[in-house]
C-alpha cells in the first residue's frame, strides 16, 4: 500500500547509516509510534553541523535542499524536497512556548528506536517528543501533547 | 428516507483558509489551556478505540506509515 514510487523503508535507511544524527519528530514519528494522525510530511531535528550530511543522504532520493548548510545553521530550520517534503530543525538547542531550553545532545542521550521495515530510527522519548512538541505552538501540537499523554499512560 | 448528497468539496481558498487557522500560533496562556482541558468520558473511549483499531489493522510502523500516506494522497488527488 504505498501512495508513489517512493521507498519509505530506502529513505530512513539512507538517513541511519550515515554519520548524522537525525531524530524523526513530528506527526510521521508519531503515526509510527502508533497514533492514528495524519500527515504525509517528515520532521526531523539534527545538530546544527549535520546539514550537509543529511543532505548527501537524500541526495540519491532527489531531494533538494531550501538552504545551503551554512543558511540552515543561521535560520534553524531548512527544507528539503521533491515530491516529498522534510522540514529540518537545525539546532543545538531549542526553546519550549514557556521557556524551557531543550538540548539536542539531552535529547539524543535519550532517544528510543522504532523498527521501520528493517532500519531502526532514532526518535525521542515519550517525554521528550512531547517537549518537541511545545516548540510550535499550533493546536495540533497542543493536541498531539494530549494525546502522547494519553498514549503514554496506555502503555503497560 | 433521503439518499445522501455527494460528499462536501472544498475550494482552495477554503482549503488555505483552515489550514492557516491551524497553523495558527496560539499564545502560551491558550496552548496550555488547550493541553490541560479535561477528557470527557467520550472524547477518552473514542481516542483509546481509535488507537486500538490502527494498531489492530496496522500492526507494524512501516503499515502505519503506508497506510497514511495511501490516505493522504487520495486526499490530495480528491
Amino acid at each position: 500500500m504505498t501512495a508513489s514510487a517512493f521507498d519509505e523503508v530506502a529513505f530512513f535507511r539512507a538517513i541511519a547509516e550515515g554519520p548524522v544524527r537525525a531524530l524523526l519528530i513530528g506527526r510521521r514519528g508519531l503515526i509510527a509510534l502508533g497514533m492514528p494522525v495524519m500527515t504525509r510530511d517528515y520532521d526531523f531535528w539534527i545538530p546544527a553541523d549535520d546539514a550537509a550530511a543529511l543532505n548527501t543522504a537524500l541526495l540519491p532520493f532527489g531531494m533538494l535542499p531550501s538552504r545551503s548548510p551554512e543558511e540552515a545553521r543561521k535560520n534553524g530550520r531548512y527544507m528539503l524536497e521533491n515530491d516529498e517534503h522534510v522540514d529540518v530543525l537545525v539546532a543545538r538547542s531549542v526553546s519550549t512556548i514557556d521557556g524551557t531550553m531543550v538540548h539536542f545532545e539531552d535529547v539524543w542521550a535519550r532517544r528510543i528506536y522504532l523498527t521501520i521495515g528493517d532500519v531502526d530510527v532514532p526518535i525521542p522519548c515519550i517525554d521528550d517528543y512531547i517537549l518537541t512538541k511545545r516548540f510550535g505552538a499550533r493546536p495540533r501540537d497542543a493536541d498531539d501533547i494530549r494525546w502522547l499523554e494519553r498514549f503514554r499512560s496506555n502503555q503497560p | 428516507m433521503t439518499r445522501p448528497g455527494p460528499p462536501p468539496t472544498i475550494t482552495s481558498e477554503q482549503r488555505a483558509e483552515l489550514e492557516a487557522w491551524e497553523d495558527r500560533a496560539l499564545s502560551p496562556e491558550e496552548f496550555e489551556a488547550r493541553v490541560r482541558a479535561p477528557w470527557t468520558d467520550a472524547e477518552r473511549a473514542d481516542f483509546d478505540n481509535l488507537v486500538r483499531w490502527f494498531n489492530r489493522r496496522y500492526p507494524s510502523p512501516v503499515e502505519r506509515l503506508a497506510a497514511t500516506r495511501h490516505l493522504m494522497a487520495q486526499i490530495r488527488k480528491s
